[in-house]
C-alpha cells in the first residue's frame, strides 16, 4: 500500500512534465527597425530566461517563434498575427517600440497577453491593459535626463537632438517641452531641434555647434538611427559632451562604439541594465556558459522578458489559456529574479517600474555615476 | 429655317427645299456624329491616361505603403505627412493620406481614387490604408486629342462638308435648273405658243432627254401640220374636180393648138386629175394610193420634157436626161407617187442655178439590187449644216424667191424609206448638187 502510495506520488509529480504541453507562447520580432542582429540578441536572451523558468523540454513544445526579416515596416503586424492565428495564448518580443506598438495593436485585438522587452514608447501605455514592456515609460525617461542635466549641466546650453523618423524619439519631443516648462526645471538651458529628412542636423543649428553656443547635446534616437548624424558630427569635429537616451544602454550598438571611440568629451547613457550588478550575475554567467560571450543589453532585456513569461505560464494554475495567463499576469504584476532584480508593471498596463540608472563610458567601459 | 428656306425656294421648288432640307440634316447629323466621334476618342485617351496613371501610382503606392501605414499607427504622423506631401508632388496626386480602415468609402469608388489592394498571403488584420486620388486637371489636358487627330478630323469635316454642298450644287445645276428651265418653256408655250429650249443649260442625259422633249414637241407639230394638209388636201380635191371637167371639156376643142401644147395640156390635166384623185385618197385612208406607171425610163423622160416646157422660159438652163448606159430591165410597174418627188427635186434644181450656164442632168442608174434615179446640178448647192438635217425636219433652202421649209424633201425622204429605198443628198457649196433616189427591185416589180 505504502509502495503505491509512493507510485502516485512520483506519479503525480511527474506527469505535468511528462504530457505535451496543450498551448503555445509566441515569440515575434520584424527587423523594420531594429536589426537582425539585435533582435537576434533579445531573443538568445528570451530563450535563456525562459528555459531557465520551465525547461529546456517544455519551451522546445511550447514555444513558437516568428521572425519576420524583410524590409516592410508592417512586419510586426505579420509576425504577430501569424502567432495569433496559430493560436498561442500569450505574446512576448517585439523589441523596439515601433514593433511592440503594432504588434500590441494585434494582441489588444486578439485580447492576450502581450509583454514587450526594453520598450518605452509612451503609446504602450495607452493600448490597453494586455499590453506591457518591461521598459520605464518615456515621461520617466526624459525627467530622469532632465534630472541628470540639473546635476551635472545646470545653466550650460545644450540641444536635444529629435529624429522625427523614430517613433520613440519623436515622442520625446513633446514630453521635453511639457517637462521643461516646469519650474523645477527652471536652470536648464535646453534647446529642441529635428534632424532633416536626410537624418542630420540643420546648417543653423550645426553652426551653432560649431560656434560653440552648445556645452552639451543629448540623443534621443536608437544609435542605428543615428548613424547620418555621428557621421555629420564627426566630419564637423564636432566633439561635445554627450548625454544618450536609454534606447543606447538597450541595444549592442556598433554604432554607438564607433561614436565613442573617436570623443575626448564624455559620453553618459541611461540604462536599465547595468552589468556587474548583483542581480545581475547569474544572468551574465549563465549566458556566457550558454554562448560562450559577455552578455550585451539586448540580451539582458530578452532575459527579463524571458524570466517574466516564464513565471507567468507557472503562475497558472490549471489549464493554460490567454484568458488564464492574462488573468495569473494581473493577479501579480511584479517578477523576481530578473537581472534588474524586481519588475513591477501598472494596473492598466504599459510601462514597468524599472530603475534608469545613468552610465559614463570610461578605459574600463560604462560605469553608474548616477 | 424652315421659314427661311421656304423663303428663299419659294413655295414652288418642294423636291429642291427637301433636297436642302435632308442636306441640312444630314449636315447636322454628320457634325453631331463627328462630335460624339470626338467625344469616345478623348474620353477614351482620359481612361488610357487615367488607368495609366493610376497603375503608376498603385505601383508606387504598394511599395511605400507598409512604412507609411506603420508610422502613421505609432503615430509618426508628422513624418508621414512630409513624406505624402512629397510623394503627392511626384506622382501628381490631388491628395494622399492614410486613413482608418473604417473611413472608406462604402460607395463604389470612383476611376480617380486610388487605394492599393490589400490582398496579403497572411490573414493580417487591416487597420488603416493608404486612400489617394488622382489629379484629374492634369489628365484633363490628355482629354483632348492629339494635333493630328484633329487636324485629321477637320480635313475630314471639311471634305464632308464639301461632298455636300458640291452635290447640291450639282444636283441644283444639272437637274434643277434644266428641269426647271423646261418648266418655264412649257410655261411660255402656254403662253405664248412658243416652246423654246435653246437657252436651257443641260448636259448628260438631261440633255439628252430635253434634246427628247423638244424633238416630240416639233414632232407633234408637224403632225397638227400634216393634219391641216389633210384637210386642205380634201379642200383641194373637191374644189379642182369642177375646174378639171370644164378642162376635160374644153380640151376637145383644142384642135387649133400646136401639137406639143395640146398634148402638154391634155397630160396635165390628167396628172392634175391623179393628183385630186390621190390627195383624195389621202383624206379618205390617211394615206396614198397610189397609181402605176410600167416604163420607168419613159416615165421619167415624160416628167422630163414636161419640165422642159414648165421651164422653157429659163433659156439658160438646159435640163439633159442621159439614158442608162446599160440595158435596163424595165420594171412592168412603179409607183407614180415617185414622179412627184423626181418632179419636185427637178424643180429644186433648176431654182437653184442663178447663173446663165445652167445644166440639170437626171438619169437612172441600174444597180445589183435595184435602180438609181439621180438629178444633178450645178446650182448653188447647200451648206453643209444643212445637208445634215435635210431630209430630218423640215428646213427652209435657199430657193430664189421662195420661202420654202424644205417639207417636200422631208417628205420625199421619208416616203422613199418607207417604200424600203432611200434619199440621198451631195452637195458642195457655189457648184452644185445631187440627189439619189434609190429603189429597191422589189418594189418596182
Amino acid at each position: 500500500m505504502k509502495m503505491f502510495l509512493n507510485l502516485f506520488i512520483v506519479l503525480s509529480c511527474l506527469l505535468p512534465f511528462g504530457l505535451k504541453a496543450n498551448f503555445k507562447l509566441g515569440y515575434g520580432s520584424s527587423t523594420a527597425v531594429v536589426n537582425s542582429r539585435i533582435q537576434e540578441g533579445f531573443l538568445m536572451g528570451f530563450d535563456l530566461g525562459i528555459r531557465k523558468m520551465l525547461g529546456d523540454k517544455r519551451v522546445r513544445e511550447l514555444l513558437t517563434i516568428n521572425q519576420v526579416e524583410g524590409a516592410s515596416q508592417l512586419g510586426a503586424i505579420q509576425s504577430a498575427s501569424e502567432l495569433v492565428e496559430k493560436g498561442v495564448v500569450a505574446l512576448f518580443g517585439f523589441p523596439g517600440s515601433h514593433d511592440s506598438l503594432l504588434a500590441a495593436k494585434i494582441a489588444q485585438k486578439a485580447n492576450v497577453l502581450f509583454v514587450a522587452p526594453g520598450c518605452n514608447h509612451n503609446g504602450l501605455g495607452k493600448v490597453g491593459d494586455t499590453v506591457y514592456t518591461t521598459g520605464h515609460s518615456m515621461d520617466r525617461e526624459v525627467s530622469s535626463m532632465l534630472d541628470f542635466l540639473k546635476r551635472f549641466y545646470s545653466k550650460k546650453k545644450g540641444l536635444v537632438i529629435i529624429n522625427p523618423s523614430a517613433s520613440p524619439s519623436l515622442s520625446q519631443e513633446d514630453i521635453f517641452k511639457q517637462q521643461l516648462q516646469d519650474k523645477s526645471n527652471a536652470n536648464l538651458n535646453i534647446s529642441i531641434v529635428r534632424l532633416n529628412l536626410d537624418l542630420q542636423l540643420p546648417n543653423e543649428e550645426l553652426d551653432k555647434l560649431k560656434k560653440g553656443d552648445y556645452s552639451y547635446i543629448c540623443f534621443t534616437a536608437y544609435p542605428e538611427a543615428l548613424v547620418s548624424l555621428s557621421n555629420q558630427l564627426k566630419s564637423n569635429s564636432i566633439d561635445l559632451p554627450t548625454v544618450a537616451g536609454s534606447a543606447w544602454g538597450t541595444v549592442d550598438s556598433d554604432v554607438m562604439r564607433r561614436y565613442i571611440s573617436t570623443k575626448k568629451s564624455p559620453f553618459y547613457m541611461a540604462a536599465v541594465w547595468v552589468r556587474g550588478r548583483p542581480s545581475s550575475v547569474y544572468f551574465e554567467r549563465t549566458f556566457k556558459l550558454r554562448y560562450g560571450r559577455d552578455p550585451t543589453p539586448d540580451n539582458a532585456f530578452g532575459y527579463d522578458l524571458g524570466i517574466v513569461a516564464g513565471s507567468v505560464v507557472k503562475r497558472v494554475a490549471g489549464k493554460v489559456t490567454a484568458a488564464t495567463i492574462l488573468s495569473a499576469f494581473k493577479k501579480n504584476k511584479c517578477f523576481y529574479n530578473l537581472t534588474v532584480g524586481k519588475l513591477c508593471f501598472g494596473d492598466s498596463g504599459g510601462h514597468s517600474d524599472a530603475k534608469i540608472s545613468y552610465l559614463k563610458y570610461t578605459k574600463k567601459g560604462f560605469e553608474p555615476v548616477l | 429655317m424652315k421659314t427661311f428656306i421656304k423663303g428663299y425656294f419659294g413655295s414652288k421648288y418642294i423636291l429642291l427645299r427637301h433636297l436642302v432640307y435632308t442636306q441640312i440634316v444630314v449636315i447636322i447629323a454628320g457634325s453631331f456624329c463627328i462630335f460624339l466621334a470626338y467625344q469616345y476618342v478623348s474620353r477614351s485617351v482620359y481612361k488610357v491616361s487615367l488607368s495609366r496613371a493610376r497603375s503608376l501610382a498603385e505601383g508606387e503606392i504598394l511599395l511605400r505603403q507598409d512604412k507609411w501605414r506603420a508610422w502613421d499607427l505609432v503615430g509618426l504622423n508628422e513624418f508621414v505627412n512630409v513624406e505624402l506631401n512629397d510623394f503627392k508632388d511626384k506622382m501628381g496626386l490631388e491628395y494622399i493620406k492614410v486613413i482608418p480602415v473604417s473611413d472608406i468609402p462604402i460607395a463604389l469608388l470612383p476611376e480617380d481614387i486610388v487605394v492599393p489592394n490589400l490582398q496579403l498571403k497572411s490573414k493580417m488584420p487591416v487597420f488603416n490604408v493608404v486612400f489617394a486620388k488622382l489629379d484629374t486637371s492634369r489628365l484633363i489636358s490628355t482629354q483632348v486629342p492629339n494635333k493630328e487627330f484633329l487636324t485629321i478630323l477637320f480635313l475630314c469635316a471639311l471634305l464632308f462638308l464639301g461632298v455636300i454642298i458640291y452635290s447640291a450644287s450639282y444636283v441644283v445645276r444639272k437637274i434643277h435648273q434644266p428641269i426647271h428651265g423646261l418648266g418655264m418653256a412649257f410655261e411660255a408655250l402656254e403662253k405664248s405658243g412658243s416652246f423654246e429650249t435653246g437657252k436651257i443649260k443641260a448636259s448628260g442625259e438631261m440633255k439628252d432627254f430635253i434634246q427628247a422633249v423638244d424633238k416630240i414637241y416639233k414632232r407633234s407639230i408637224e403632225s397638227e401640220r400634216t393634219l391641216a394638209l389633210g384637210h386642205i388636201a380634201t379642200q383641194v380635191a373637191h374644189d379642182i374636180r369642177s375646174p378639171l371637167a370644164a378642162l376635160a371639156v374644153v380640151t376637145g376643142s383644142l384642135q387649133n393648138l400646136p401639137d406639143d401644147a395640146r398634148k402638154l395640156i391634155c397630160e396635165a390635166t390628167g396628172r392634175i386629175r391623179t393628183i385630186a384623185n390621190d390627195l383624195l385618197n389621202y383624206s379618205k385612208k390617211g394615206e396614198l394610193v397610189e397609181s402605176e406607171v410600167l416604163d420607168l425610163q419613159n416615165y421619167i423622160l415624160e416628167i422630163v420634157q414636161e419640165k422642159k416646157l414648165e421651164w422653157k422660159n429659163r433659156t439658160k438652163t438646159k435640163i439633159i436626161f442621159t439614158e442608162c448606159p446599160s440595158r435596163i430591165q424595165h420594171p412592168t410597174k412603179v409607183l407614180k407617187n415617185i414622179g412627184r418627188i423626181v418632179s419636185n427635186v427637178l424643180n429644186n434644181a433648176i431654182e437653184s442655178i442663178q447663173h446663165d450656164n445652167g445644166l440639170v442632168t437626171i438619169g437612172v442608174n441600174s444597180l445589183a439590187n435595184g435602180y438609181e434615179i439621180f438629178i444633178s446640178d450645178n446650182g448653188c448647192g447647200i451648206p453643209d449644216s444643212l445637208i445634215r438635217v435635210l431630209g430630218e425636219v423640215q428646213v427652209k433652202s435657199n430657193k430664189e424667191g421662195d420661202a420654202g421649209s424644205g417639207v417636200a424633201l422631208y417628205y420625199a425622204k421619208k416616203y422613199m424609206i418607207s417604200i424600203g429605198g432611200d434619199l440621198n443628198i451631195k452637195s458642195s457649196l457655189g457648184k452644185g448638187s445631187r440627189v439619189s433616189l434609190f429603189l429597191k427591185a422589189k418594189e418596182l416589180s
